[in-house]
């Protein structure tokens, strides 16, 4: 009897969950705000992944033309390294133009280097200016011989510290902007390729400078740095702006700060350290006359505690900073007490 | 009709056996044609051997000397003539090492760069450049570019040897002039040597950038023999 009242309950159940399961009409009114969405989630922010599928997919030819760029070869090959040397002459010689006059309405970075990076540019602007700098700082310090004494020698190895300031300057500087902006999650998303060939670019404007440098006036150097950190500081300033924008406004000022002063700094220390016409960084040995011609006061010979005085009243009127004049102090040669007075 | 055609299956067969099955097996490289391609240095004396691959480094001397044919140097690359000249350079332009010969403990001596420095900007200075034509889509294989940039320093050698003469004498400005024009000329000939051989292996919009680093490494080495001055 149960069963039968069951059957005929559950028929009758059955009949409602068979209407139930049966398709039914819903009115998407009652249950989508948005009118226009059919789906209740739609995807409006693809990865970029799912972009370059639809490429591949429809656009065959092109996949087998550039091969190179749509499949990324691996690190050991040379291909890889070729990508980032995809430039033409035109470029690299806009590219040198744009780093060197800054200009507040239009990104460098944007406007030039944006579609692809290189390393050609950084890497020979470097190179030269290693070159220039030793050969000019070999020339001023000729030149401030007077020129007449030909056993002047000169310093081979101001090649090797030029290499190695210029050359870490260009990787340290952008590696550690590249991780503080990594930590801080800046939305602007600049590679460190991007971030390297910045600063590669903004090193360009030293290389006129440090020619200009061999000019024995002290006034029209100090003025040269004072250009060269200003423009090329500015360009690197405006440039990398976007990317420290969102941050706090303490951050961001300090960031743009640091940046600037780093960059000046390195123009001041290639002044004081290759081209300061005061500092007596050659030596002769067979001149009788006096090598220093700057100087305020001439040295004595008489006492060595007379001598260690100028020494030190000479690195003070040179203003050399503290980085440098410790390094001056360790190369300066003395050969005055040897002059017959 | 089986028969006919035994026979006729017959008679094929015969003309099957009709055809000559012997003959030579013949190698590309067999006989006395392959005997003359080969080099069989073992045979030949000593002397020819060597002075062939004297006479080869010779010919590329006077390639670089005189660059007409622009192809001659690039088909079979030796790097002999670079080696003998960097050495030669390296032992000319090395400074003397401090405390050598003077009274005075604190010389820091001719200032000058060590053999090592030399050799090393040499060497680096070429494989450098190498890499960067080779970069920028260059068809040039490595050692044949190293090469070329290794040979084209004979003038540079040249222009060293005879601004060395030109130090014997009692220095002057007038001879400074000389010595300075004579590098120039030198530096001038040398890129413009190498040039003629690796300036085809660039598409037309890429030249300049290829040009630019052979004409930074041989400026270098130009600073380098105009700034050597002390004869000790």
């Amino acid at each position: 009897m149960a069963d039968v009242n069951i059957d005929v309950e559950n028929f009758e159940g059955q009949k409602k969950v068979a209407d139930d399961l049966q398709f039914q009409d819903i009115p998407h009114d009652s249950f989508v705000n948005d009118k226009s969405k059919v789906q209740t989630h739609t995807f409006t922010d693809f990865p970029p992944t799912a972009e370059s599928d639809e490429e591949d997919v429809y656009d065959k030819t092109q996949l087998i033309n550039d091969e190179s760029k749509t499949g990324s070869p691996s690190f050991w090959t040379f291909e890889y390294y070729q990508q980032f040397f995809d430039v033409e002459t035109k470029q690299v010689l806009r590219r040198i133009a744009g780093s060197m006059v800054p200009s507040p309405w239009s990104n460098y970075l944007q406007t030039t280097i944006r579609p692809n990076p290189d390393l050609y540019g950084p890497f020979w602007i470097c190179t030269t200016l290693v070159f220039t700098t030793a050969i000019a700082g070999n020339m001023a310090s000729y030149l401030s011989v007077e020129g007449k004494d030909f056993t002047w020698k000169y310093d081979f190895h101001k090649v090797t510290f030029a290499a190695t300031a210029i050359f870490s300057y260009w990787w340290l500087l952008p590696a550690i902007l590249f991780g503080f902006l990594w930590w801080r999650g800046s939305k602007a998303n600049y590679t460190f390729l991007e971030i390297l060939c910045i600063y590669g670019y903004s090193l360009s404007i030293y290389i006129p400078i440090s020619i200009l440098w061999v000019v024995q006036f002290e006034w029209l150097q100090w003025i040269l740095v004072m250009v060269g950190a200003v423009m090329s500081g500015g360009v690197l300033v405006i440039t990398l702006w976007p990317a420290v924008k969102d941050d706090t406004k303490k951050t961001a000022w300090i960031v743009i700060i640091l940046i600037f002063l780093c960059h000046t700094s390195l123009a001041v220390g290639f002044k004081l350290y290759f081209f300061n016409a005061a500092a007596p960084q050659i030596s002769t040995q067979t001149s009788s006359a006096p090598v220093i011609t700057k100087f305020p006061t001439t040295p004595h010979p008489t006492s060595k505690q007379q001598n260690k005085k100028t020494l030190v009243a000479a690195t003070n009127t040179t203003r050399s900073r503290l980085k440098n004049s410790t390094l001056k102090r360790n190369r300066v040669i003395y050969k005055t007490t040897k002059k017959p007075m | 009709m089986a028969d006919v055609e035994s026979v006729d299956f017959l008679k094929n067969q015969e003309g099957l056996n009709d055809v000559p099955l012997e003959g030579e097996i013949l190698s590309p490289n067999a006989g006395t044609e392959g005997e003359e391609q080969e080099f069989n240095t073992l045979d030949e004396p000593v002397r020819e051997t060597i002075m062939r691959d004297l006479k080869a480094i010779g010919i590329k001397f006077w390639h670089v000397l005189y660059p007409k044919q622009s192809k001659a140097l690039l088909k079979e690359w030796d790097l002999w003539g670079p080696l003998i000249l960097c050495v030669f350079m390296a032992i000319m332009l090395q400074g003397s090492s401090p405390d050598s010969s003077s009274s005075n403990t604190k010389d820091k001596g001719d200032g000058g760069p060590q053999f090592a420095e030399v050799f090393v900007i040499f060497w680096v200075g070429a494989v450098v450049v190498t890499l960067n034509t080779k970069l920028l889509g260059g068809n040039i294989s490595f050692f044949q570019s190293i090469c070329v940039l290794g040979y084209c320093v004979c003038p540079l050698t040249v222009a060293l040897i005879v601004c060395r003469i030109i130090l014997i004498a009692t220095q002057s400005t007038l001879l400074f002039i000389i010595r300075f024009v004579i590098v120039i000329a030198a530096f001038g000939w040398s890129t413009f040597a190498s040039t003629a051989f690796l300036a085809d292996s660039q598409p037309s919009h890429r030249k300049a950038l290829a040009i630019y680093p052979i004409f930074l490494f041989y400026f270098v080495i130009s600073w380098l023999i105009i700034s050597h001055t002390h004869t000790s």
